[in-house]
């Protein structure tokens, strides 16, 4: 499984990204990827970019799994994709 | 769904809520509960204060401050610092989103005759301390929030008086123009927000336009970072050049080098860079104080004449109309807006050339095409009205 997330925007807009391929990741670190993918039940298909009205300067995430892309930013994405977002951008360290 | 009462709670409908509230899920129902609670609260609240909520809502120059503490979680607004009038905290942030959001406040009343975001004297709610290490600061739709920086790339972000006047504006779009936030629209309350974020650094500062710096949160930067701020209006795409950390500043100060992008809802941080050189040239232009002139021009534009889904040529034809409006059709101060639009490559609806007669732009607008080809290029939008 690839994962990727993409961090756009905020008040200094700064991206930042990661990636990772539990293909070629020790087996408790892709334990954990599988974990978190599982806690964060992305849906089949993307929905549309999940948005808080109203917000301003807040990060918007892309995150990619096999090929798939959902969208969210900070305020609406629910702390179990955030997890994973966290995960993965830690480990582009 | 996340459980939690994030603020996205405040816009799921009560009838969802409801219907989440009978959800199998225990997590879920709790989380629609707590929200369930949080709005008949509220509710309650405003009906004690209803009969006096005129009487609040009106009380001119008025200002009302809290500060909370979001104690390195992303809970909101988090735990109770310092309200109006309380002693300084022993928190040096806290006390700094205080004393901004104040001058902030003061800038808007004394300059624009504005009460606070929502004209009445709306309470200025600011979270320091949010989360870890975080690099950001923002509007959440009620409140300001703001991060402490990881140290290595950025300090702590209520340092710069800016990065206050920068939150706080975005609450001020919100209750006017209500600018969407994407592409142009995104770009052009961006723009307002870094506007009115230079002003009160300059007004404070009592520098003229000529003296300021016109930089976006100098001084947020950690100390070994390649760059002087994270935004310039007087030079786009030089604030920074740090091949480490930073990547260099990506802001065009031309259309012609207008950036289309799906990151950052469509470039929003990086085509401001456009009307930002716009309004650095006319403030320079027109000298002086830059919010005497070219900052009134811009805040009756922006808080009166736009629509939400403004563009840039509306945010140009709103200004020239608001410099006609305060300083008379055709003076100088209407000519300096439309030239400082035209040098970023934005041209004025009912502009052509300085000493050709001034056509007002309903009556451009009103003109058949033909008759007026130079005057009233087409464009997909209506030419921006007053907001009822």
């Amino acid at each position: 499984m690839q994962i990727k997330v993409q961090r756009s925007g905020g008040f200094a807009n700064i991206g930042a990204q990661g990636e990772v391929d539990t293909s070629s990741m020790p087996k408790e670190k892709a334990d954990e990827v599988q974990r978190l993918v599982t806690n964060a039940a992305l849906p089949p298909s993307p929905p549309p970019p999940l948005r808080a009205a109203r917000a301003a300067d807040v990060y918007q995430f892309d995150i990619t799994v096999d090929g798939k892309t959902y969208r969210a930013d900070e305020l609406s994405m629910p702390e179990a994709w955030r997890k994973l977002v966290d995960f993965v951008l830690d480990s582009a360290g | 769904m996340n459980p939690r009462c994030h603020p996205i709670c405040f816009i799921i409908p009560p009838h969802v809520l409801k219907h989440m509230s009978n959800s199998s899920d225990a997590a879920v129902r709790d989380g629609a509960n707590q929200a369930l609670e949080v709005a008949a609260a509220a509710r309650g609240m405003r009906a004690a204060i209803g009969p006096m909520a005129g009487m609040l809502a009106a009380s001119p120059g008025a200002k009302r401050r809290t500060v909370y503490d979001g104690q390195n979680g992303s809970a909101l607004p988090g735990k109770l610092l310092r309200s109006e009038g309380g002693k300084p905290s022993a928190d040096k942030a806290a006390n700094e989103a205080y004393d901004y959001a104040g001058d902030t406040y003061d800038f808007y009343l004394q300059t624009f005759g504005r009460n606070s975001i929502d004209g009445k004297g709306m309470r200025l709610d600011s979270t320091v301390h949010h989360r870890r290490l975080f690099n950001n600061a923002f509007w959440n739709g009620t409140q300001m929030v703001y991060g402490d920086g990881d140290g290595k790339v950025f300090q702590h972000f209520t340092g710069s008086i800016d990065v206050i006047g920068h939150e706080l504006t975005h609450g001020v779009t919100q209750f006017t123009s209500g600018l969407e936030y994407e592409d142009q629209s995104g770009a052009l309350n961006e723009h307002f927000s870094d506007v009115i974020g230079s002003l009160v650094k300059q007004w404070k500062a009592k520098q003229t336009a000529a003296q300021a710096d016109w930089l976006i949160g100098a001084g947020l930067l950690a100390p070994g970072v390649k760059g002087v701020a994270l935004r310039s209006m007087k030079s786009p795409g030089t604030a920074y050049n740090d091949p480490k950390v930073l990547g260099r500043d990506p802001q065009p100060a031309h259309m012609n080098q207008y950036v289309q992008t799906s990151q950052d809802n469509g470039g929003v941080h990086i085509n401001s860079g456009i009307p930002n050189k716009a309004f650095f040239n006319a403030a320079v232009a027109l000298g002086g104080y830059a919010w005497d002139k070219a900052g009134k021009i811009w805040f009756n534009a922006f808080t009166r004449k736009l629509q939400a889904q403004a563009q840039f040529v509306d945010a140009a034809n709103a200004t020239y109309e608001a410099a006609g409006e305060l300083f008379g059709p055709g003076k100088a101060e209407q000519i300096a807006v439309a030239e400082a639009w035209k040098a970023v490559g934005v041209n004025v609806a009912a502009h052509t050339v300085v000493g050709a007669p001034m056509i007002p732009i309903a009556a451009a607008a009103a003109a058949s095409a033909p008759s007026v080809p130079m005057l009233a290029p087409p464009r997909a939008k209506a030419a921006p009205r007053k907001r009822k």
